[in-house]
């Protein structure tokens, strides 16, 4: 499917990025240029090829005990907190 | 402690110097933090500095050898950290305004072990935000600039890493590499950076970019310091379930062995698509001169690396779009004022990040996105299985593969970033790599006759990066090359 | 409500919730489980449910920059015991995903979840309804974790804001996905008891609705006897007792019928069951919609990023589910 603003916009509200009318024909040129790119990669035979989702598959580490370990980072984490109410973070409620 | 140290010492002889106490950590910290007050306003290496700090680091070290510790072969070291590491109250931005201000709670595994080794943190140097790019022109506060050529770029995304250990304001430097940005800046800057197999290092505290792709590599004036960089960082560690124990210890004698009988494999097929005919140059003479000294050298071929581009700007931003959902406004970071939570999110991160992050975060999600997904991602995830098979292949019949870094020397400063296709392809010979997962180092052959750092790349078998280190010292050895040391180190004017 | 095994049911009263007549309902369940682990799924923050807000956070949880999960070995043991105990197949090889959406108790943007390799595939819960044994079959179980809570305080001046309180991100659960041959309410009541018996005989989990450490959202359609297409499903949430997902059921398969009656069409949508009035109510109000929604953010419309990750292989005769790692 061709890039256009209006799908550069859909897909903007996935990502919950905005994106301001003014820069809609400059990301439809650069995403159809990068997507024209990659493109190439139709050109292979991928059947029966296993995709690589994360390399070095099959370690045996092994898994973590269920020990509760308490951690101290509560106080430093809420102190970044754009808003807080109290033990609370605060966000603008969901619309 | 009477003599002045020589800040051309490497890492190796400063931790040897401070740990037989011919020298104090403070004395060498000094000398590094004074260095950096001369250069870094001009380079803009680092975001973070706190000279107060580094010697109070540096002092904490002198007391810990005063006390009878012992410390590991990188006490009194001057290292800095690329500003994606976390460190403890220490502002970590990822050269992004999304995180300005952003003290972590927490130290990244790396920091940790550096810490406990006696290392002593300069800054947290300057990257490309969130370590997507290839010249420091991403940061969202300011470029980087390249010792050798204020003009140029000092590379990306590691170039703040890349150009402070290049300009001796620090021994040694620690960046992330994803598609080549330890190795890329380090062949622009002219220093030795390694991009260890995946998995050999933790990753606790890396912020994430593309989780199957990062890895946290070192920088330095010589092989040897790599080795000994690499051997405080790596091993298995129990929050980074990708890490592995696989990652031992390098011998540092185990470099000096020479490379008879080694076999080392050159890609004819991959440099076909164009190098520059200087860095071409560069690895003939490298090749002529590993052969003169007992190497076997072949030819293997890489028939999908030429297909890495398109592989890694499909997988890498998907993920991408992914890691960086977190940065939502919502408990900590840059928060865009409304009254409506969308709104807020979306100005927030609108806001927040820049050009490059947003257009690859948008790249990502459309990537992933219904209807697109098996067509994009899920086909750039088997081609990533085809280029890691040519490599296991090629590396059954060669013990290393040695190619360009990049294809072209530095560039000047803007000069790609308003084509990011452009900036894009500077990585064809460092992707291939980072998609395998395999170890790769590069390394300084040379100069351009502009005098720009030329830098040539090792790719080995998993957790093999001894061999690597091992090919390099040997050149090191004996290219008959000093590493040289660029004008504004020594408080010179520009070049 | 009661945990005690009912009276074989009178046929009468197994009719009761069922279509009569012409139509037949058709529901499948899905039952999200809370894991009796002491620490959750993903880093060693307790469990305990009733702490002072954000007390049981850590790194992980809250979804700072720079954290990776770190699977919890009982977590897995669990579910599959789980599987096990209800005769599906585990995975040799079960692979993580994320589920991406933005929600403000998700804290890293997604949540890791499965979708392609479920831990556990198959397997049958016996229900005994209307005098007669029948198996149920299950699609799968699998493993995720859990969000953090989002309080939605009445604010002042109209300027409102929600809360939010990361204690129980990450705590784990597990997904329990019926097929859809459950045929009436009872039916599902017998399910969801027969179930939460399974479950606390395993000891994997409390199985208390009221508490949350239960939750079921049912999918529900009518078709005409003797049909094999499915009808239009809704999907209904917000029911917080076994006894009130066999009446929402009964009440949905009515309002259906009705519909299809008077000539009208079943609109897929989600709706949230009120008890107070017996009714299941579109999610008109946006702010409960999203909040129904988001944890059903897999279905049509909301494009989802689903990267895999990790595996887990079983290995031996002993059962224990051997990690490969996740991302």
């Amino acid at each position: 499917m061709p890039i256009d603003a209006k799908v550069v916009q859909q897909v903007a509200v996935l990502a919950r990025l905005q994106v301001e009318a003014s820069e809609e024909a400059r990301l439809v040129k650069e995403l159809t240029s990068i997507l024209s790119y990659v493109e190439q990669l139709q050109d292979l035979d991928v059947s029966g090829i296993e995709p690589t989702s994360q390399v070095g598959e099959g370690t045996k580490a092994p898994l973590r005990e269920d020990e509760v370990k308490p951690s101290n980072v509560r106080d430093e984490a809420l102190a970044q907190a754009p808003d807080r109410d109290g033990d609370y973070f605060r966000v603008p409620q969901v619309v | 402690m009477t003599k002045k140290p020589d800040p051309l010492e490497t890492a190796e002889s400063i931790g040897r110097a401070v740990r037989n106490r011919e020298r104090s950590a403070v004395e060498v910290a000094r000398v590094f933090v004074e260095r950096a007050e001369r250069s870094a306003p001009r380079l803009s290496t680092y975001l973070h500095r706190d000279g107060a700090r580094t010697l109070e680091m540096a002092a904490e070290v002198d007391r810990r050898l005063e006390s009878g510790e012992k410390l590991s072969p990188l006490a009194g070291v001057p290292i800095a950290l690329k500003d994606n590491l976390c460190t403890h109250g220490i502002p970590t931005t990822c050269g992004s305004r999304i995180l300005e201000g952003y003290l972590p709670p927490y130290d990244a595994h790396v920091v940790e072990r550096l810490r406990a080794a006696g290392a002593v943190f300069t800054a947290k140097t300057n990257c490309d935000e969130f370590a997507m790019g290839s010249s420091t022109e991403n940061s969202a506060y300011f470029p980087t600039r390249n010792p050798w050529d204020l003009d140029r770029v000092p590379g990306g995304s590691s170039g703040g890493s890349a150009a402070t250990v290049a300009a001796l304001e620090a021994s040694l430097a620690l960046g992330s590499d994803t598609g080549g940005s330890v190795r890329q800046p380090a062949a622009f800057c002219g220093v030795f950076g390694l991009k260890p197999t995946y998995g050999a290092v933790s990753r606790y505290g890396l912020v994430a970019f593309a989780s199957s792709l990062d890895q946290i590599g070192p920088f330095a004036r010589t092989a040897r310091d790599v080795a000994l960089l690499f051997n405080e960082i790596c091993g298995r560690d129990e929050r980074d379930m990708t890490s592995r124990s696989d990652a031992t210890p390098i011998d540092l004698e185990s470099l000096e062995r020479g490379v008879r009988g080694m076999k080392i494999g050159i890609p004819r097929d991959l440099l076909s698509v164009g190098v520059d005919p200087e860095i071409t140059a560069s690895l003939d003479r490298v090749t002529k001169k590993l052969s003169g000294e007992g190497a076997e050298i072949l030819d293997v071929t890489l028939p999908h690396a030429r297909y890495s581009i398109a592989t890694y700007y499909l997988i890498a931003p998907a993920e991408a779009s992914s890691n960086l959902a977190r940065y939502d406004g919502v408990r900590y970071g840059f928060r865009a004022k409304s009254d409506d939570l969308q709104t807020m999110y979306a100005s927030t991160r609108g806001k927040g990040f820049g050009r490059e992050v947003r257009r690859r975060i948008l790249l990502g999600t459309y990537a992933l996105s219904a209807g697109y997904y098996d067509a994009y991602y899920l086909r750039a995830m088997k081609v990533r299985t085809l280029v890691r098979r040519d490599f296991d292949q090629a590396l059954l019949r060669a013990d290393a593969i040695l190619l360009p870094t990049t294809p072209t020397p530095p560039f000047k400063l803007g000069e790609k970033v308003d084509d990011p296709l452009a900036m894009y392809l500077n990585d064809i010979f460092s992707i291939p790599a980072s998609l395998a997962g395999a170890p790769a180092l590069s390394f300084p052959s040379g100069r351009t006759r502009s005098n720009l750092p030329i830098g040539l790349q090792l790719v080995g078998r998993p957790f093999d990066e001894g061999t690597l280190l091992r090919i390099a010292r040997t050149w090191e050895k004996k290219s008959g090359d000093p590493l040289g040391v660029p004008p504004i180190a020594n408080g010179g004017a520009r070049t | 409500m009661s945990a005690t095994r009912p009276a074989p049911e009178s046929p009468s009263k197994a009719e009761a919730g069922a279509a009569p007549g012409r139509y037949e309902t058709v529901v499948g369940l899905e039952v999200h489980a809370q894991l009796k682990t002491a620490s959750k799924i993903f880093c060693c923050c307790s469990t305990k449910f009733g702490a002072r807000p954000n007390t049981q956070v850590c790194p992980i949880c809250l979804g700072l920059p720079g954290v990776l999960p770190i699977l919890n070995e009982r977590a897995v043991r669990f579910a599959v015991m789980t599987g096990i105990a209800v005769g599906g197949t585990i995975a040799v090889r079960s692979v993580f995903a994320r589920k991406n959406y933005f929600y403000p108790d998700l804290p890293k943007g997604y949540q890791i979840s499965q979708y392609d390799r479920p831990l556990c595939s198959g397997g049958t819960v016996e229900i005994h309804v209307g005098g007669a044994w029948k198996r149920i079959g299950l699609v799968r179980i699998h493993l995720e974790e859990d969000a953090g809570k989002s309080l939605h305080p009445e604010g002042r001046q109209g300027v409102n804001t929600t809360l939010v309180d990361l204690n129980r991100s990450g705590v784990p659960l597990i997904e329990i996905v019926s097929e859809p041959e459950i045929r009436s309410g009872a039916e599902a009541y017998d399910y969801l008891i027969r179930l939460k018996q399974i479950l606390v005989y395993l000891d994997v989990c409390d199985g208390n609705m009221e508490e949350g450490s239960l939750r079921c959202d049912a999918n529900v359609s009518v078709r005409p006897r003797g049909q094999s297409v499915f009808g239009t499903k809704t999907e209904i949430k917000n029911m917080n007792s076994f006894r009130n997902v066999e009446r929402a059921i009964a009440f949905e398969t009515e309002r259906q019928i009705r519909l299809l009656e008077s000539g009208g069409r079943v609109v897929q949508e989600t709706l949230l069951w009120n008890a107070d009035k017996g009714k299941a109510e579109p999610a008109l109000d946006r702010i409960r919609a999203l909040r129904a929604a988001r944890a059903s953010a897999s279905g049509a419309g909301a494009a989802h990023a689903r990267l895999r990750h990790s595996g887990i292989r079983r290995r031996g005769p002993d059962r224990d589910a051997r990690p490969g790692f996740l991302l």
